[in-house]
């Protein structure tokens, strides 16, 4: 489970958050662009340092900057798939997938294990070998999510996964991070604007704007004004 | 498919066009001899006029109309001995650096109108400019040998080249004397630190022979003739260069002309070496065939030989003939 | 049916094609003929013997080997440097970056001078070396130094720039997924930037190759401990045309060899950000 309450002053507002996610849940961050989806994740991930607030994972404390606490970006244990998928593209499906696995150190024997799993989960079977440069932005989702995965990560996030992919891949993909979710029971965060995602695998949705939550509740709720400002 | 290989026959006459504009070119360059690569200006104008010069040059083969080697693409007017007021460019050995200043105000001074722009630099690095077509009306030279070079090969207008003046070869030590040396013996201690000029260097050249007639005495020797060879840490390309790392300190002594020592005598203190085993460096100067401006070019050469000149190389260090 | 005072199509084609082909052979010959001219100013048995001189033999093993040992410090120690540089913001970090290019703009031999003054026996600092009893100019140690001084400038603006542009969510997802800042620099950083690290390390190389004033300012002119090859061609030049001439032609064939390497290493790379 993730709690956050987290403070961080930018540029042009303060953002000031609370939440939690359960494990198992997915919740739908959205905003308007400059509301600062992005940066929760990237503050939950250790890439930005709070000002003040706690993250809690499971118990564990990621990042308290009153007590002096942060734990390091590579400790964490979250996965994180990027909007452009970010695959190496100097390593081919399978290196990709294998990369967390060698960070941390794990037996050869495990990681082909498990990378041999997450390859057959993502449908990569025919592309383990493909250098992942040369890969539709589909394929190169599923590597991102595989990747993101094979660490047996505590939380998941992704911000804004289907941007670039055309409808069937959204579609496999959205099922894809749904399946894992479950199986591995842990909390996700999506950032979106599809209103298809909040309906299709969001729990819960959160709006944000400049940096405030302004709405919370369930995808079947989401006022009318703020479903209008999807993007898409 | 057919504007493909049209584009293709287009460039290739674009190639041939380019290729037959370049190789004319070429050919107008390469045809001309020592046409200098500055314009020729003014003398297109050819006055026969003489107007009097301030002082008569004796010398010079001023009625002789001079021409230069005329081929038949170049557009250089045949030159013409002419009074001009006009600039001439010195191609001087290095070590006449120091006195250069004095010597252009007092050229100015006896030539009211006219001017000198020297060209300091290693004779040797000035004999390959001017061999490969570098413009000059008067060159100064610090080696026989490059004067023969030069004369031999047509450089200058027949019987200008006269003797200069003359410089002998001296030791130089930094005004503190780090390494303590006293004497010509003691530049074969170990561990010093020497600069010398390389042999194509007019100096350099002059100092090998000095360490050669040194080595033949019984004062010195062989063996002390390679210990100060081991001791050379670097073979400078002109005279100057050897004299500021001396200046600087960063060698224990180097080997110059007396000219740079007499000149620079607060810089530097010196061990000099006897007439006997020395080395006589004659300078000569001589009025280029290039010259556009011989008028001016014989002007500086009776200047520079005159008693004024001559005064400003002695006061400079430099023994007259 | 043409209109009036129009050039027709056909004809402006081929003044185009005409135009940019001329454009093209000129900038290619004004670049390529000086080289082509050193060919022709000897014979090939000449060149071949003046090859075994020992004063070419002394030049070319001396050049190679300082410019290789510069090389390697430029990007050893470059590279760590220029990605620092690009990852974070401290006090004076404009300053830094301008000093950097300092020696592009500084002359040669003004460069070797400052570098007489401070490290030569007498110098600033080369004095309390002189103290303990290491002399640094007039050694083959002064001639790297002085490449370094010159060359490493084209190293670290490449690699500054490189980095600075790099797409950093490649390097985030590798920390994410658990690797050291140090696993992500060598295994995600280096290797996509590697072909632009590579041109950078060449021109440095080649400009390393080529320095002249510095050197003989601060290094001085000593076959077998300083005379690098661009020294021996100026000295050449006067004393033994042919052997300049040698070494000029062997300096170009070392610069053909190294560019077309390069082009044949990096053309394999592919990289989609």
């Amino acid at each position: 489970m993730l709690e956050a309450v987290i403070t961080k002053q930018l540029r042009d507002f303060t953002l000031d958050l609370s939440f939690s996610v359960q494990p198992g849940e997915i919740l739908i961050l959205m905003g308007a662009n400059g509301s600062g989806k992005s940066t929760t994740l990237n503050l939950l991930a250790g890439l930005l340092i709070p000002d003040t607030g706690c993250i809690r994972l499971n118990g564990t404390t990621l990042c308290e900057p009153k007590e002096g606490t942060h734990i390091p970006i590579e400790d964490r244990r979250i996965g994180y798939v990027f909007q452009n998928s970010a695959v190496f593209p100097h390593m081919t499906v399978e290196e990709n997938i294998a990369f967390g696995l060698r960070a941390r150190r794990l037996p050869k024997a495990e990681i082909a294990d498990r990378v041999c799993q997450m390859i057959d989960l993502m449908h990569l079977s025919d592309l383990t070998n493909v250098n992942a440069g040369n890969l539709s932005g589909g394929q190169k989702q599923r590597v991102a999510l595989g990747r993101a995965i094979a660490i047996r990560p505590s939380l998941l996030m992704l911000d804004e996964p289907f941007t670039s992919l055309d409808e069937e891949s959204t579609g496999t993909v959205r099922n894809l991070t749904r399946t894992v979710v479950s199986t591995l029971k842990i909390p996700c965060i999506l950032v979106s604007h599809h209103s298809a995602d909040s309906r299709e695998i969001g729990d819960r949705v959160l709006q944000l704007r400049s940096g405030k939550a302004v709405w919370e509740g369930s995808p079947q709720n989401i006022p009318d004004d703020e479903a209008a400002c999807r993007c898409r | 498919m057919q504007p493909k290989t049209r584009a293709q026959s287009l460039i290739l006459i674009g190639i041939v066009c380019g290729l037959l504009l370049v190789s004319a070119f070429f050919a107008g360059c390469t045809s001309s001899t020592t046409t200098p690569a500055a314009t020729p200006t003014a003398t297109a104008a050819t006055t026969a006029a003489p107007a009097a010069p301030v002082t008569t040059p004796a010398a010079v083969t001023a009625t002789e109309p001079v021409t230069t080697a005329a081929p038949a693409t170049t557009t250089t007017p045949a030159a013409v001995y002419t009074y001009s007021e006009g600039n001439v460019v010195a191609y001087t050995a290095a070590s006449l650096s120091g006195v250069s200043p004095k010597l252009a105000t007092d050229f100015e001074k006896m030539y009211p109108g006219h001017k000198v722009t020297f060209n300091l630099a290693g004779t040797q690095a000035l004999k390959t400019q001017v061999v490969n077509g570098a413009y000059a009306d008067v060159f100064i030279s610090a080696s026989n040998a490059y004067t023969k070079e030069l004369t031999t090969g047509g450089y200058f207008v027949t019987g200008t080249v006269k003797p200069l003046t003359s410089n002998y070869v001296i030791v130089i030590l930094p005004k503190n004397n780090p390494a303590n040396i006293k004497s010509l013996s003691d530049l074969a201690k170990p561990g010093l630190k020497i600069a010398v000029a390389d042999k194509s260097v007019p100096v350099g050249a002059a100092t090998t022979s000095v360490m050669a007639n040194l080595a033949k005495q019984a004062q010195y020797g062989k063996t002390w003739n390679t210990s100060v060879y081991s001791n050379v840490v670097t073979y400078e390309t002109s005279e100057p260069a050897v004299a500021s790392k001396v200046e600087l300190g960063e060698v224990d002594a180097g080997i110059v002309y007396e000219s740079t020592y007499i000149a620079g005598q607060d810089k530097y203190i010196a061990l000099s070496i006897p007439k006997a085993v020395n080395y006589l460096q004659t300078y000569t100067i001589g009025v280029m065939k290039g010259s556009t401006s011989k008028g001016a070019a014989a002007d500086f050469e009776n200047f520079m030989l005159s008693s004024v000149g001559q005064q400003d190389l002695k006061d400079y260090g430099f023994r007259s003939l | 049916m043409t209109s009036a005072g129009r050039i027709p199509e056909k004809y402006r084609r081929i003044l185009s094609y005409g135009a940019a082909g001329l454009l093209i052979l000129i900038v290619t010959l004004y670049l390529v003929l000086p080289v082509i001219a050193l060919f022709f100013r000897t014979t090939p048995e000449l060149f071949l013997t003046s090859l075994s001189d020992p004063l070419v033999i002394s030049a070319l093993w001396l050049s190679l080997t300082t410019s290789i040992i510069s090389l390697t410090i430029v990007i050893l120690v470059g590279t760590p440097f220029a990605y620092v540089h690009s990852r974070s913001t401290y006090p004076g970090k404009v300053i830094v970056d301008t000093l950097i290019d300092l020696p592009l703009v500084l002359p040669p031999a003004v460069a070797g001078f400052a570098l007489l003054v401070l490290y030569g026996r007498m110098g600033l600092l080369g004095q309390y070396f002189n103290m303990m009893g290491i002399s640094i100019a007039f050694t083959t140690l002064a001639v790297i130094m002085a490449q370094i001084f010159v060359a490493s400038p084209f190293y670290l603006r490449q690699a500054k720039s490189l980095f600075e542009q790099f797409d950093q969510s490649y390097e985030h997802t590798a920390r994410t997924l658990g690797a050291s800042k140090l696993r992500t620099f060598l295994t995600i950083t280096i290797p996509l930037t590697a072909s632009g690290l590579v041109s950078g390390a060449v021109m440095t190389f080649g400009r390393a190759l080529g320095e002249f004033g510095a050197t003989i300012m601060f290094a001085g002119n000593l076959p077998g401990v300083t005379q690098t090859m661009p020294l021996a061609v100026y000295v050449g030049m006067e004393s033994n045309f042919n052997l300049g001439l040698t070494i000029s032609i062997l300096l170009v064939i070392i610069s053909f060899v190294i560019m077309i390497t390069v082009r044949l290493v990096t053309r394999n790379e592919v990289h989609h950000a």
